[in-house]
Parts: C-alpha cells; structure tokens; sequence
C-alpha cells in the first residue's frame, strides 16, 4: 500500500503538470494577430464581392476593374483616422488619374448628407459606394477604421492597411510598384 | 474468522433491497443527466424565434474592436454592424453554425467565443472530459477501498460475531441465575 503510494503521488502530479504545459502551450500558440496585417484572413484571397450603389446613384461592381490595380478604402465621416488620410487617397487618385488604377470608398455606417458634404467640402470624385455596405465590410474582415485594401489586377487582396496612421499615397504607390517589380521578374 | 454481513438476521432481505434502491437512484440520476446533456447539445433552430437567433449567434461573436466584448455586449459600429449582418444572414436562411463558419472564414479563429471542436483547439472540449473521467474512475476506486475497509474494521469489532462458545455460556448461565432468583 506504502509502496502504491510512493509512486502514485509523483505520477498523478506529472500528468497534472503535463495537462498544464499543454494547456499553455495550446494558449500561447494560438492566433492573437488581430490588428496585424498579414495575419488577416482575406489577404492572399481573391476579393469579396463588392456590389453596391455610389452616392451619385450609379450601380458599381468592382470585379469590372480586374486588369488593374484597385484601392478599396472603408470610410465614415465620424471616424477622425478617415478624415486624417483623406488628403493622401486625393493626392493618389490625381497621380492615377487616367492609367487604370482607381479607387473606390466604401462608406461604413453614415449618413448620405454627411458623406456628401465631405466629399463636397475636401475634394475626391471616386466611386462612394452608400446604402447597406455591411456585409462588404464583414467580407473583408473589417475590424476598424478606416482600413484601405489594395487588390491587385488578378482580382486578390495583397496587403491592407489600418489604423489611425493611416495609408499615404507614397505607401500605396510603393507597394504596387514593388509588386509589379516582383510579377515582372 | 467468518466475513462479518450487514444484513439485519431478522430481515435478510433488508440489505439487498438497500443495494437495489441505491443503485437505482444512481441510474435514475444518470439518465436523468444524459437527458438534460442530449437536450442541452441538440440545437433546435426552429423552435426559436429569428430576434433570439440573432441574439445567441451574436453572444458566441467577439467584437473586434473591443477587449473582451461580444458583439452582443458592445455598441461600437463594428459591432452594431455584425449585429445586423447577422439578422440578415438568419433572415435569408443561413444556420447558426454557416453564420459561425462565415465570420471565421473572414475574421480567423478568434472572432468565436467558443473554439471548434476540431484541430488542436479540441483539446479544449477534450482534456476536461477526459479529466472528468479519471477523477470519477479514481473516486470510484477510492470509495470501493474505504468501503472494504470499513468491513473489515466493523467485522473486527462486531461483539456479536466475535463472541466465543465460551461468553455463550457465560450468559446463558447469568441468565438462568437470575430466572431462579
């Protein structure tokens, strides 16, 4: 009984104590990247489908621009990080203008008003997609704003950028030229 | 020395009756939580209305802006808009587990509550169970061997086995001494 209970106790502790360690294991292995860029599911993916109505009342669906490379910027008017990076989707747009390469907002929980005197007030003649655009966000993984999504001509979603910082056009431009160097070598 | 018995000798019957009702109790409380287990698990859709749907898939959902928050629990827009998604996708005859599979295609893992039963986040379901099990099985033996050796410690000390042909006479005779007197 003595002899029973001299290895009993230490046996019963170890595979306690290996429960434990795989348990932690388990936690500190599992996926925490939210908010890390390359850890979110739609990048390396073709795009979801992005179908809506612009603030103009025209019709948009973004799988006409495969060919080319597009920016798909989540934007509200209440969101201080949209207004921040408003001028450098402005100045990446005029760089573009003409070539191919477009952009497209995808207004998340606004108002049309708003959205239009924003647009009015701080330039940017781009598509505006409006009306219900949450599933478009869902779709994309869209955790908070603003987020930009840059798809490439095959129709995938490369990178994104989010936060307060921002995108800039600079950021935008080097990406797809290092891209483009990428594809063509 | 003879294996001391807890039946009653004006009543044989008496312990094996006792047995019978216990280990029916034990049965009965067996099936009784397999049943609330089996009625727990089985998802029944359809017995719920569409707002209470949309409120229990929402409570499985974390808000992935906030710390620690469900979607249910948050009013922050991301969450008001899953919100709606969510009674979108009930409306247009998605299941509670197609809504699931959807936000963990587009968000990863993490954005559900509860981790799948599958891959290496089964451990999760798994090893409490098999816990569970071990710790039951282990009390089950422990009780067996107290059990025994309350027996044998009764047996021991049962005056009523352990008196001698001796102390029979012994008493006997006092008691036939005490009729005369």
């Amino acid at each position: 009984m003595t002899g029973q209970r001299s290895w009993a106790v230490p046996v019963a502790a170890a595979a306690v104590g290996l429960v434990v360690a795989c348990f932690v294991l388990l936690l500190a292995t599992s996926e925490t990247g939210r908010g890390n860029p390359q850890s979110i599911q739609v990048i390396g993916k073709v795009a979801p489908e992005v179908v809506a109505t612009t603030r103009g009342g025209d019709g948009f669906d973004l799988s006409e621009w495969r060919g080319d490379w597009s920016v798909v910027n989540f934007f509200a008017t209440w969101c201080p990080g949209c207004v921040l990076e408003h001028p450098e989707l402005v100045e990446f747009d005029r760089r573009h203008a003409g070539d191919g390469t477009r952009l497209v907002s995808v207004v998340f929980e606004d108002e049309l008003e708003r959205v239009n005197e924003f647009f009015d007030d701080n330039g940017g003649d781009w598509p505006v997609l409006v009306g219900d655009t949450g599933r478009i966000a869902t779709e994309f993984g869209v955790t908070a704003m603003p987020e930009t999504y840059l798809i490439s001509p095959s129709g995938r979603v490369v990178t994104k950028w989010i936060g307060a910082t921002g995108v800039t056009a600079d950021a935008l431009d080097d990406t797809i030229a290092e891209l483009t160097a990428s594809a063509d070598g | 020395m003879a294996k001391a018995s807890v039946t009653d000798p004006a009543n044989p019957t008496s312990a094996t009756w006792r047995d019978q009702w216990r280990w029916a109790s034990w049965l009965l409380m067996a099936i009784v939580a397999v049943a609330a287990l089996i009625v727990g698990v089985v998802d029944n859709d359809d017995a719920r209305t569409q707002g209470e749907r949309v409120a229990a898939i929402s409570a499985t959902i974390l808000c992935p802006q906030c710390t620690g928050q469900t979607v249910a629990q948050s009013n922050v827009a991301i969450a008001r808009t899953i919100r709606a998604d969510i009674a979108t996708r009930v409306s247009e005859g998605e299941s509670d587990d197609q809504i699931r599979q959807a936000y963990i295609e587009n968000y990863g893992e993490w954005i559900i509550t509860n981790p799948r039963a599958s891959g290496l986040t089964s451990l999760v379901w798994i090893v409490p169970v098999v816990a569970a099990g071990l710790a039951a099985t282990a009390l089950a033996f422990a009780f067996a061997r107290w059990r025994k050796a309350l027996r044998l410690v009764t047996a021991d000390t049962d005056t009523t086995q352990a008196a001698s042909d001796a102390d029979r006479a012994l008493v006997s005779d006092a008691r036939d001494r005490r009729k005369r007197a």
